[in-house]
């Protein structure tokens, strides 16, 4: 690619980009210049409740990855290839998420798993209560999170030409070896690239969580919980968190970039 | 045996047809694109499901509509190589190859992939991806990948479509040795005349779903039973001649029809002299005269009789006798500017290249 001339009209011209830029820039370099300002990065790490809240969030969120992979896959791809009674419903049902504020979300779920509903009293009794535990919190990730993976799965199995599992059917392959051996490898880069996307989305789950888990260190209290619990009292641990949650998000990030490239050689 | 029938409508295409192909055959199913002719193929392989029908394949029934009989596709025992050849973008030839090999011991799927790859001349490209393959390559890594796991049937969809003139012509040849070689009946798929004409056994001309002809090539050519066959085929002359002399300076050779003194200039071809060949000439590149023309380029000038002028709407398609019939398409204005009329002297003049060798 050409590289764009400096000239002051080209500046010009690209003055909303860059401003742009600046405006995603900024806090950025403000929130990292500040926390090593104030220091004690090492010290927040080291603080029982920052530690808590760090290994509380990448086990929630690994248990919600895992159930909206083994869950999502095979719905993105009965998306993808068939047109079954009420498609179009549960398309729509999938990605409503996506369009709902996540404090809508939680709220949603704790009239439904709640005491005061008839479906949580009715798990009451057996002995299952869902609303301010770690379980909760797992709900709330995969309730926000899901979408993002199963709509990229179904787009990556839809650009998987059904041509090739139909070749490998006629060699003698199941269906269940077809979809193990051409159309998942085949579709993995988007399968990947969009459980980054949805893993971020788990990481960085606040409202929906705060609704229906509550706030509880140790026990519901994730990163961006513990961001706002933190900014209440000590601001250099508030900030050793957000660093840490911005590292993990832009590795995320960085794992998406790097697996779109690979496709790219690919060719898919 | 292999052999079937089906029914099925879908859209504008209401296709029956009825088939059979004999062990170590090519059966051809040729007709313009919206014949049906991939229909056919994807209800053999079991990857549609036709509304009525019964097929068989290596004598098994595999499906049955009046018995609700459809086995899924892996149980079919069918070798498919569709038009795109499909092959499996992540693996490399080798891995194509050796994917329908599956519960052997990994010794024998080894040696299997091996042997396949030398006789497919593939061996130095085994590690290579199926992108960096060239259009023949390809087409034979598809043919090996299907002919591994030893179908009862092969089914090739227009396998030469995305391969220039010449490599096509060669690699024409290597089907027809492989499956001599492995006596694995086929069913090929062309809208190509030459390559109905040069790999079929016999032949199931298709137009719009119907079956409008069907039996050897040849003689479907010599005596086109429909105007429709003679119409899509549209080769309306067609010739056994003798090889008496090649040209290969001028990329020709002379060829004669048995006891006629009649000279034919064909294009150059792989037959030698002394032997017997097929050529054949469309109507429409044949062009008469009603005087002896004088400096032609054209190296083939056929004095005869006016035998048949008969309407072939929009032409009229003029029969001369010159020792063999030659079929000629004309307009109208030009019979009548000709005054051509049945028993009057008339030339045919044919250019050497068009003629086709239809089989050498």
């Amino acid at each position: 690619m050409k590289p764009l001339p400096l000239t002051p009209w080209s500046l010009l011209g690209n003055a909303p980009a860059i401003l742009y830029l600046l405006f995603i820039g900024i806090p950025f370099v403000a929130l990292f210049l500040r926390a090593i300002a104030l220091g004690g990065l090492g010290e927040s790490l080291s603080d029982p409740l920052v530690l808590r809240s760090l290994l509380l969030s990448l086990v929630t969120s690994l248990i919600s990855m895992g159930i909206v992979v083994i869950g999502g896959t095979p719905l993105a791809y009965a998306l993808a290839r068939s047109r079954f009674l009420g498609h179009r419903l549960v398309d729509a049902l999938v990605e409503l998420p996506l369009v709902l504020p996540p404090v809508v979300a939680g709220l949603a779920m704790l009239m439904a798993f709640g005491r005061q509903s008839p479906l949580g009293r009715a798990m009451e009794e057996v002995g299952i209560v869902l609303p301010f535990t770690t379980a909760a919190v797992v709900f709330s990730q995969i309730f926000v999170s899901a979408p993002f993976y199963i709509r990229a799965a179904r787009l990556g199995f839809q650009a998987v030409d059904a041509t090739y599992e139909d070749l490998s059917r006629t060699l003698g392959r199941s269906p269940w070896d077809t979809f193990r051996r051409i159309s998942l490898p085949l579709a993995l880069p988007s399968l990947l690239g969009g459980l980054a996307l949805a893993w971020a989305r788990a990481l960085s789950e606040f409202g929906a969580t705060l609704m229906f888990a509550g706030n509880f260190p140790g026990v519901t209290q994730t990163m961006p919980l513990a961001i706002l619990s933190a900014l209440e009292s000590d601001l250099s641990n508030a900030l050793a968190l957000a660093v840490i949650l911005t590292i993990v998000s832009v590795a995320l990030l960085g794992a998406i970039a790097f697996l779109s490239a690979r496709r790219e050689r690919i060719g898919l | 045996m292999n052999q079937g029938w089906i029914q099925h409508r879908l859209g504008n295409l209401d296709l029956q047809v009825r088939w059979e192909a004999a062990p170590s055959e090519i059966l051809v199913l040729f007709g313009p694109s919206g014949a049906g002719k991939t229909t056919i193929l994807r209800a053999i392989a079991g990857l549609l499901q036709p509304q009525a029908g019964h097929i068989e394949v290596g004598g098994r029934p595999v499906f049955d509509s009046a018995q609700r009989l459809s086995l899924p596709p892996e149980r079919r025992r069918v070798g498919y190589v569709p038009q795109s050849y499909a092959l499996f973008p992540h693996l490399t030839v080798r891995q194509n190859v050796a994917y329908g090999l599956t519960g052997l011991p990994q010794r024998e799927v080894e040696e299997r992939v091996a042997s396949l790859l030398t006789v497919f001349g593939l061996t130095g490209l085994a590690e290579r991806s199926p992108r960096n393959l060239s259009g023949g390559e390809a087409q034979r890594t598809a043919l090996a990948r299907a002919l591994a796991p030893q179908p009862q049937l092969l089914l090739l969809d227009e396998p030469f479509a995305a391969l220039d003139a010449e490599l096509r012509r060669a690699l024409r040849r290597e089907l027809r040795t492989h499956v001599a070689e492995r006596q694995a009946p086929t069913i090929l798929v062309t809208h190509d005349r030459e390559e109905a004409i040069a790999l079929g056994h016999s032949l199931i001309v298709l137009d719009r779903g119907r079956q409008v002809a069907e039996g050897p090539p040849l003689s479907l050519l010599t005596r086109p039973s429909t105007a429709t066959v003679a119409r899509l085929f549209g080769i309306e002359n067609v010739y056994r001649l003798r090889v008496l002399a090649r040209h290969p300076r001028e990329g020709t050779m002379e060829a004669a029809p048995e006891s006629k003194d009649l000279r034919l200039v064909l294009p150059l071809g792989d037959a030698p002299e002394g032997s017997w060949l097929t050529a054949g000439v469309p109507a429409t590149e044949v062009l008469v005269a009603s005087q002896e023309p004088q400096g032609l380029s054209a190296q083939n000038l056929l004095p005869g009789v006016t035998a048949v002028i008969e309407e072939s709407p929009p032409h009229i398609r003029v029969t001369l006798d010159c020792g063999v019939p030659v079929v000629a398409l004309v307009t109208p204005r030009a019979v009548e500017r000709l005054g051509l009329a049945v028993g009057q002297r008339a030339w045919a003049v044919i250019k050497a290249s068009s003629f086709s060798l239809l089989a050498e």
